[in-house]
């Protein structure tokens, strides 16, 4: 299937510090564990508020131009929309998280708000979190459901002892149906 | 006319004769005389908060004003004149002149006062001195004021006060008096007979001082300690009246206040309040959580202004999106018996304190204070708290205050700073936390109710708003947590609200400690579904009893102009009997679904099928999820319904289209008849995609003249 190019533009709220990521396919895709870029589109507020209306572009999928006779015609609407009857309409994919080998006593925090403050720092809404779980002697496995929007997020580690905690950004990567973050501190 | 048999004294003054000008009628604020340098510097004080702003530094005169009381018939200052020795009036210049007074004999042996207050229901002020007794003056004929001593009450004149004031309406003084306790007076200001009505405070540390004492219209009596300027408030009419610290106020060696008793204690609206619910002090009847706000000490970025605290669950900060509750972050969980993590980021220099209701009684008690006069310098800081070994696991309230004074109370007004209240929530040791769709976000669920037929597409029938979480141990699931409310209702059709756990059989639910709260308020009926295979939990009956419509409107949230803040909200705990493993859990969302409510019209086809008003024969779910045990399978292939049981292919038409769908956001729902293609167009090329990679985020991008807005 062709990804849609999303050509709609990261909101930019008009309050707070931090600004929801939706521009991701088509925007440098990446499949590393590291942000591709530092200038991390910053997050504005948690997603409680009704998405950012004011550039109503819509998508325009690409149509296949190969004259595929076995093409279903393609709907226009509702009227001639025909959905597969094992479509369920799913909108969230599975995350597979992995931690190895971090500190014995630390917490691991999984959220979608944040802005980069540094190179090696990071600003996080904690309150925005999909998994916020102890570590279990420096591991964590999980397979998470996440929302279909929420293509960049941020994995934290905290420790105890007043030592700088450890960040790792994670992407939606376009070029897998498997989606995963691991994050070994060995 | 009266007669003044024995006159000894006349104290008469020939200086400068300005016309003064009267205050405005009745002003809200009260005014504290103090006089850290001899001379009188006149304060006027929010008694809300506890804020004040200098008035006047110089009243006019090189010596104390003491004994002052603000005069509800003339609207003038009256107050004791100590450099001239007789009664001062100040009017809106805060220029205190002194008044040609006749003193009987008693009254020119009394000496200076430091206790006076005028009456409400007469132009009198009275003063009292101990030993002396009370005295009053006349004020109504300027020309011939007249000082005499109330008779009889040298002999009650016992009682050690430095202030008193007039009840608004029943014409007695009442006063605190000094010391370890404070004792509430009553007394009479035809006698100067005082009754004592019972200690109201206790003091921890030194003695009281109440130099200041007000009345606001309702029979509250506020005293300001001029020690450290706390402000307490005591309803005098109680039967067993008791003292509450109020706010925080100026401290002075030297004090004494005046305020019109007929003037209501206004918050004013540049005060910020928290929002925890009201068991924790957030309304100002409560004695709420406030602070005047400065510009110069706050948490975080932000800062609101309100008018009253606005509790959860209808807090400004869950419904607006400038939450400015920003100040905290919790990096890491809050397990019991374990430390956590505290971000704290302030602006500017001050003092945070914080609770945390560990046993979750709905009160910040004195042994759940978990930061206590924490020094914090402008900038982002960590500090660690300890959760004590006795906090009870689940959802509670914390509540952050920073403000220039060290130690104070959850409740009450500060001068300045910011109360912050986060809902949190505590587990056990090594529990986490998977949330969907996050911690601070809600999936969307939307119906069509026509059911069996399919409806106009505006999939606004029922709109419901969830977030789910499921606390985890060791990969075994202990309980999960719903957070639900309802965004939009745009049918007639009267609905109820439920979750289906898939293969979750009923009885895995530790049904007694299933708990539900309806708008914050705990409901007593049994959320667990009887006679069923699997567990269904009812959230409502019938959501129309948990909204009203805006003036001409039909619906909640569905029609041009018919919008609100408001929502319906719900919370429920799930534990389970034993811990499920994660891999037997149904995905997210569950099987949410509405239902009919029972013994009402569902219309004319769901009646037909069911035999009689459908109630909960009729469900509608989510594409290709089970019906529950109370489902008339006989609705399955009627009318445009194409399901197939076999095949686990339900509640869709025959295009495939469903009657609900997800939508993992807070959704902006179409209007009223626009159709979800109209909408929303890219949902067309999602839907059409089997394979569900086309178009995967179509809910972001509406045709904005076709979607709800508040």
């Amino acid at each position: 299937m062709i990804p849609i190019l999303n050509t709609h533009s990261a909101p930019f709220q008009r309050y707070g510090l931090f600004v929801i990521v939706l521009c991701l396919i088509g925007c440098g895709g990446g499949s590393g564990d590291e942000a591709t870029d530092s200038t991390v589109v910053a997050i504005t507020q948690p997603e409680t508020n009704t998405p950012d209306t004011t550039t109503p572009e819509t998508d325009t999928p690409e149509t296949d131009d190969n004259d595929d006779t076995e093409t279903q015609p393609i709907p226009t609407s509702i009227d001639d929309l025909v959905v597969a009857a094992t479509n369920g309409l799913t909108p969230s994919f599975v995350l597979r998280v992995d931690v190895t080998s971090a500190p014995e006593r630390g917490y691991f925090s999984l959220c979608n708000a944040y802005q980069q403050t540094s190179s090696q720092a990071y600003q996080v809404d904690y309150q925005s979190c999909l998994l916020r779980a102890p570590l279990n002697q420096g591991a964590l496995y999980r397979e998470l459901q996440v929302a279909n929007h929420h293509q960049q997020l941020i994995a934290v580690i905290w420790r105890y002892d007043g030592s700088a905690p450890t960040y790792q950004t994670w992407q939606y990567d376009d070029n897998t149906s498997r989606q995963s973050l691991n994050m070994n501190l060995q | 006319m009266k007669y003044w048999p024995i006159l000894t004294a006349c104290i008469a003054y020939s200086g400068s004769v300005v016309a003064q000008q009267a205050f405005q009628a009745c002003p809200t604020q009260a005014f504290i005389v103090q006089s850290p340098a001899k001379y009188p510097i006149l304060y006027g004080v929010n008694l809300g908060t506890g804020s004040y702003a200098t008035l006047s530094a110089d009243m006019g005169i090189d010596n104390s004003l003491n004994g002052v009381g603000f005069s509800y018939q003339d609207n003038f200052l009256y107050g004791w004149d100590y450099q001239h020795q007789t009664l001062g009036k100040a009017g809106s210049d805060y220029q205190s002149l002194p008044l040609n007074i006749e003193k009987d004999s008693a009254a020119a042996n009394a000496g200076n006062f430091y206790v006076g207050d005028v009456a409400i229901n007469e132009n009198t002020w009275y003063g009292y001195r101990r030993g002396k007794g009370l005295f009053k003056i006349e004020l109504d004929n300027p020309n011939r004021l007249q000082m005499t001593q109330v008779s009889g009450s040298a002999a009650f004149a016992t009682y050690s006060i430095t202030d008193f004031a007039f009840h608004p309406n029943n014409g007695l003084l009442y006063a605190v008096s000094n010391g370890t306790t404070g004792t509430l007076l009553e007394i009479d200001p035809s006698s100067g007979q005082a009754t004592e009505l019972g200690v109201v405070l206790v003091s921890t540390q030194g003695k009281f001082t109440f130099g200041a004492q007000f009345f606001d219209p309702d029979g509250n009596l506020y005293v300001s300690n001029n020690g450290d300027g706390n402000i307490y408030r005591i309803h005098v009419e109680h039967d067993s009246p008791v003292g509450e610290l109020f706010s925080y106020g100026p401290s002075s060696s030297t004090n004494d206040g005046a305020r019109c008793a007929l003037a209501e204690v206004p918050v004013g609206n540049n005060v910020d309040f928290g929002d925890a619910p009201d068991s924790y002090g957030t309304l100002i009847a409560s004695n709420g959580a406030r602070h005047q706000i400065s510009e110069q000490l706050y948490l975080g970025s932000r800062i609101d202004n309100e008018a009253d605290g606005y509790p959860h669950p209808l807090s400004d900060d869950d419904s607006r999106p400038d939450n400015d509750e920003d100040g905290i972050q919790m990096p890491t969980g809050l397990e019991i018996g374990e430390q956590a993590v505290m971000l704290v980021s302030a602006h500017g220099t001050g003092y945070l304190n914080a609770w945390f209701d560990w046993d979750q009684n709905g009160h910040f008690d004195s042994d759940e204070i978990a930061i206590s006069g924490h020094s914090i310098s402008n900038g982002t800081h960590t500090v660690n708290i300890e959760i004590p070994s006795w906090a009870k696991a689940g959802e509670t309230w914390a509540r952050f205050r920073l403000s220039s004074i060290a130690n104070i109370n959850p409740t009450g007004g500060v001068s300045d700073g910011e109360v912050e209240d986060y809902a949190v929530t505590l587990t056990e040791t090594g529990v986490s936390i998977n949330y969907y769709p996050s911690a601070s976000s809600y999936t969307s669920i939307a119906y069509e109710d026509l059911y069996p037929d399919q409806g106009d597409f505006d999939m606004n029938d029922v709109v419901m708003h969830l977030r789910i979480a499921e606390y985890v141990k060791d990969g075994q699931v202990r309980r999960i947590g719903f957070e639900a409310e309802l965004a939009a209702m745009g049918a007639a059709y009267h609905n109820g609200f439920a979750i289906q756990l898939p293969n979750i059989t009923r009885d895995r639910v530790k049904e007694s400690q299933v708990t539900l709260y309806q708008q914050g308020v705990r409901q007593t009926a049994q959320p667990l579904e009887a006679d069923q295979t699997y567990a269904v939990l009812i959230f409502t009956d019938d959501l129309w009893q948990q909204v009203s419509t805006a003036d001409e409107c039909l619906y909640f949230r569905t029609e041009p102009g018919c919008g609100t803040q408001y929502r319906a909200s719900w919370q429920m705990t799930v534990p389970f009997v034993t811990p499920i493993d994660q891999a037997e859990m149904p995905s997210f969302p569950y099987d949410p679904f509405i239902f009919a409510t029972p013994n009402m019209d569902h219309g004319l086809a769901a009646k037909n099928i069911a035999g009689g008003h459908p109630g909960r024969k009729l469900e509608i779910h989510l594409k290709n999820k089970m019906p529950t045990d109370r489902f008339e399978q006989a609705y399955f292939g009627q009318r445009d319904d194409a399901s197939s049981l076999s095949q686990g292919q339900t509640f869709q038409d025959h295009n495939g289209m469903s009657w609900a769908i997800e939508i993992p956001m807070t959704w902006q729902h179409p209007l009223e008849n626009q159709r979800l293609d109209d909408a929303y167009r890219d949902f067309i090329h999602f839907a059409a995609d089997e394979s569900q990679t086309t178009a995967t985020r179509w809910y972001l991008n509406p045709t904005l003249d076709y979607v709800f807005k508040d």
